[in-house]
């Protein structure tokens, strides 16, 4: 079943003369559970592709459709609550709440949907990412794969069907970037949830099911990385 | 943790340090409304004090009423007390005397006490009966008269009446100023023995004090309209009324205006204060609301999240702020105390303004929530493209790139960060001209306390003994007994010659000759127009006073006739003011003693004046007014005189206090602002530095931009300060006294000086800033 469609995406900066084309035409769709990852040079417009699909920012034409609801659809206020129990973020930089510890910053998207955190996946979701004992850690006690890991478990508590990824090992590593990856697998298979994920590193993007390519706004569908 | 909005709690805690600033703006802005609405509290508190201590604690007075008509408003709910009074011989000219001396008569029911605590009864009780009377201390401590004395009152007739004594009152500053004496009897004895001729019972005055929170002026009307009475025959306290806002008097309804428009400024510093740094908090966080939005938070959420981190900030800086200006005020009614203990004696030393505390709490939080609605709405905005684009960018937008040809490129580029936000610069610019309009409007103050108040002069006499007839009858020798007195700090005595005639450039002048002694001379030196005082007391040329274009100069010289001839006398200074009053077509002349018993040959004075220690007794004055003799007018002024310094001191406090507390809020504003402007660019100066900028060269650039707010708000603010300030005065010096204005320059360099100072302080914590700077 298609989770998300994407059709003729388009997305331009300025006008006249200064109009840059950050996007061209891009259509794609990710089944559900699927792990995909965009590569491409700098400027090359993934980023704004992934803040599209997030509803981060607005296309200039296009649309996108997460099971069938159109994004742009709908007014900013909704589109928020949308994407705020629909799709998860997580930023090179982690962006953890520094005064908050590992599981304070964890629930904090169920606190902003006045939800209460259910004790049982708040722990399942530490024991999958390892976390379970810097569960009381500042993010200023944790080394960056931590951090990252943490940041993985805040996207993935409200259980979105869509996690956007944004170069998530960027910040770190060569051992942290796999685990963080092996782990983003594993979350996204245990429960089955669509990934799309920014990697300017080949070896990590082998691990996804498929690799897409962005150049000069244009995407271009790899196929299966194995294959 | 429960809620999203828990984070502002646990944020607070772990950075107590980011949040201080704010903290101190909203624990500054609360404290100085705070402080001016306590002390404003105080100043009226000790105002009504002064008022009912002067004229009394009654609102109303309705003249020619009959005795049914005064029953029926006695009796009206709104009424809490009311009394019938009456007097005689007020002006000391109708005759009614006791030993001698003239006597004031006053007629009055019991309750009429109630309303006027000045003339209480200090000893003994009401004079109820028909032949009772109760005496001024004045009698008591002349006559030696004791409770149940009898004493006799003289008509203008010289009919004696015979009176039982039953209680002493304090005599009021103007009996013990004219030497005269006081007593009162109740209305029905006042109507048999001292009423004039066809007198009725409409010639009582009835005094009304109406009950706590009544609205007089409906009041008023509705006992004119139910008893017939028209509005002349209704006289208010203008002055108390006029203090529990219940005044239709239109110059007061002007000043409820102009302290009206003077607290909105306040208010508005306070509010600009906070807006500003809840906004800079704002700007510094960009990121992090952009990551709120990113995780799902709705603009509402974080413009919620941004108004409840206000409010807490509140939590702590507003009581702290409350109770900072409760103790401010208890330090400013200690400080009345111990300035004039006899007037404000009664103000207590740990009183609480509920108004201040009310409108500092209560604006407190208002302004909070006001100041807090622009960064809440800013913090709403932040797009969450913020948070994944690294781009929260906290600088304005640039459109046009920096001049740089003529200027060093720092300060180009100094001047352009001013200038690079409209809207930035004029918040920034309006903040300097705000302190300085503010400090003009409240310096009006100070003219309108020169005017509304007359200090104690230097040379103001607690007691003067004066010769009945203005001759020189008073003996040389008391000046030096009363001298010797150790409580007498100073005495001075003058002696005047009227009349007299002397040659001066082939013109006749009458002239008033006056002696002064070592004191006076003194004092004249701070009077001089021209010319010196000290070859006065050589006795070999005198002193004129100026009255305009025809006065006399310095070097003219003034030809006396004497038997011998003629006896010619330089005029050595001339003097600006003299505490006399100038008749036209006569000059006064002032000379040493010598010269003066030289030129007249009196030997005596005219006037004796004292200035006695506070902690004089009133028996040792009576044993003064017994040295002096009966011959002579005996003028105790000291009640006066504390009446007028307290007024005087009490003002001057509260006056000085504002000025200071505005001083205040400007430098802090300011230094605020500059520490705000500077944050926000930080990252800015980092690449800067990092590109090979030296820290000197940064601070160069924040003094250029804090140099183009201060240049503009100084233009600006002067010009709107100087309009603000010619309005108030219109409305209260000049509508009142006629005054014309004039540029106040003494406040505007004052203010200017503070603003340019404060800008200097302003640089000395981003220096430190960017000493620590470094590339990363």
């Amino acid at each position: 079943m298609e989770l998300l469609q994407v059709q003729n995406l388009c997305k331009v900066y300025g006008t006249g003369e200064t109009a840059v084309q950050a996007l061209r035409d891009v259509s794609f769709t990710m089944k559900k559970g699927e792990f995909a990852a965009v590569v491409g040079e700098s400027g090359s417009g993934k980023s704004t592709l992934l803040n599209c699909i997030g509803a981060l920012d607005t296309p200039s034409s296009g649309s996108i459709c997460l099971e069938g609801t159109n994004l742009f659809g709908m007014k900013e206020n909704q589109r928020t609550l949308f994407r705020r129990r629909n799709i998860g973020f997580i930023f090179q930089s982690f962006h953890l709440i520094e005064e908050l510890d590992v599981e304070q910053n964890m629930i904090f998207p169920l606190l902003l949907d006045h939800q209460k955190p259910k004790r049982e996946k708040v722990e399942e979701l530490l024991e999958i990412l390892g976390l379970k004992d810097r569960r009381h850690h500042l993010p200023g006690q944790l080394s960056g794969g931590q951090k990252q890991r943490a940041a993985i478990a805040r996207a993935m508590i409200t259980r979105p069907m869509l996690v956007l990824a944004d170069e998530p090992t960027g910040n770190l590593d060569s051992k942290n970037s796999q685990d963080v990856m092996d782990l983003l697998l594993k979350a996204s298979r245990h429960y089955q949830q669509t990934v799309l994920m920014i990697t300017h590193n080949a070896q990590l993007a082998s691990a996804a099911d498929r690799v897409l390519r962005v150049r000069d706004g244009v995407l271009t569908d790899l196929g299966g990385a194995k294959s | 943790m429960r809620s999203y909005l828990d984070l502002i709690a646990i944020q607070a805690r772990v950075n107590k340090k980011q949040s201080r600033m704010t903290r101190i703006c909203i624990f500054l802005a609360v404290f100085l409304i705070m402080g001016l609405f306590g002390m404003a509290d105080m100043q009226i508190r000790s105002e009504k004090m002064q008022a009912v201590y002067k004229y009394g604690s009654w609102h109303a007075a309705f003249k020619n009423v009959t005795d049914e008509q005064a029953a029926i408003l006695a009796a009206r709910p709104e009424v809490a007390v009311g009394a019938r009074y009456d007097v005689r011989n007020y002006r000391l000219d109708e005759g009614w005397r006791i030993e001698g001396t003239q006597t004031v008569i006053c007629g009055m029911d019991a309750e009429f006490l109630e309303m006027q605590p000045e003339a209480g009864l200090f000893e003994g009780v009401f004079p109820e009966g028909e032949t009772d009377i109760a005496c001024a201390d004045s009698i008591q401590s002349r006559l030696g008269l004791h409770t149940g004395d009898m004493i006799t009152v003289v008509s203008p007739e010289d009919e004696p009446l015979h009176f039982t004594v039953t209680g002493f009152f304090h005599a009021t500053s103007m009996l013990t100023e004219k030497d005269a004496f006081g007593v009162f009897v109740n209305t029905e004895s006042f109507r048999r023995y001292f009423s004039e001729g066809e007198q009725t019972e409409t010639d009582s005055v009835f005094y009304v004090q109406f009950v706590p929170f009544c609205r007089i002026q409906r009041a008023i009307r509705a006992i004119c309209g139910q008893l017939g009475l028209s509005e002349e025959q209704v006289a208010q306290n203008a002055y108390l009324l006029g203090l529990l806002f219940q005044s239709t008097d239109t110059y007061l309804i002007r000043i409820y205006l102009v302290v009206f428009v003077l607290a909105a400024l306040v208010a508005t510093a306070g509010i600009l204060m906070i807006t500003g740094s809840l906004n800079s908090s704002v700007a510094q966080r960009t990121e992090f609301f952009g990551m709120m939005r990113c995780l799902g938070a709705t603009p509402k959420q974080v413009a919620k999240f941004v108004r409840r981190e206000a409010l807490s900030w509140c939590k702590e800086a507003i009581p702290t702020a409350v109770l900072a200006g409760t103790f401010m005020l208890w330090g400013l009614c200690a400080l009345l105390r111990f300035v004039s203990p006899g007037y404000f004696g009664s103000m207590p030393v740990f009183g609480i303004s509920w108004i201040g505390i009310f409108c500092g709490a209560g604006i407190g939080i208002l302004t909070v929530l006001l100041a807090a609605r622009a960064p809440a709405r800013r913090a709403s905005s932040v797009s969450p493209l913020t948070a994944v684009s690294g781009n929260a960018g906290t600088v304005f937008a640039v459109r046009r790139a920096t001049r740089t040809g003529r200027l060093p490129v720092e300060i180009s580029l100094g001047i352009h960060h001013a200038k690079g936000s409209r809207k930035n610069f004029f918040l920034m610019s309006g903040s300097f001209a705000f302190s300085i309009i503010l400090f003009l409007s409240f310096s009006v103050l100070r003219d309108f306390m020169g005017h509304a108040l007359t200090p104690l002069q230097p040379y103001s006499p607690d007691i003067t003994i004066l010769s009945p007839d203005n001759t020189c009858s008073i003996p040389r020798d008391l000046a030096s007994q009363l001298e010797e007195d150790p409580e007498v700090k100073r005495v001075y005595g003058r002696s005047f010659a009227y009349e007299l005639e002397a040659e001066w450039n082939g013109q006749t002048k009458r002239v008033t000759l006056i002696s002064y002694e070592d004191h006076q001379l003194d004092w004249a030196k701070k009077e001089l127009y021209s010319g010196t005082v000290e070859e006065i007391a050589e006795g070999a040329s005198v002193l004129a006073a100026y009255h305009g274009e025809d006065s006399l100069h310095t070097g003219d010289v003034l030809t006396f006739p004497t038997e011998s001839g003629g006896f010619e006398l330089p005029v050595s200074g001339v003097l600006t003011r003299t505490p006399f009053d100038e008749e036209p077509g006569i000059e006064l002349i002032f000379c040493s003693e010598s010269l003066f018993q030289e030129l007249t040959g009196f030997q005596g004075y005219t006037v004796i004046d004292l200035q006695v220690k506070k902690s004089i007794s009133d028996e040792k004055v009576l044993h003064m007014r017994e040295l002096a003799g009966e011959n002579v007018v005996f003028s105790d002024q000291r009640q006066k005189n504390m009446e007028v310094s307290g007024a005087y001191s009490a003002f001057l406090l509260f006056l000085y206090g504002f000025l200071a507390v505005i001083l205040m809020i400007s430098a802090f504003h300011i230094i605020n602002s500059m520490s705000m402007s500077v944050s926000a660019r930080m990252e800015q100066y980092r690449n800067l530095y990092a590109i090979g900028m030296s820290q000197r060269q940064i601070l160069s650039m924040i003094a250029a931009e804090a140099g183009s707010y201060l240049a503009c708000g100084i233009l600006t603010g002067t010009l709107a300060g100087l309009w603000c300030n010619h309005f108030l005065y219109q409305h209260m010096v000049a509508s009142r006294w006629g005054d014309a204005w004039r540029i106040p320059g003494f406040p505007l360099i004052t203010v200017l000086t503070a603003v340019v100072c404060a800008t200097f302080m302003s640089l000395i914590g981003p220096a430190k800033r960017i000493r620590k700077i470094d590339a990363v």
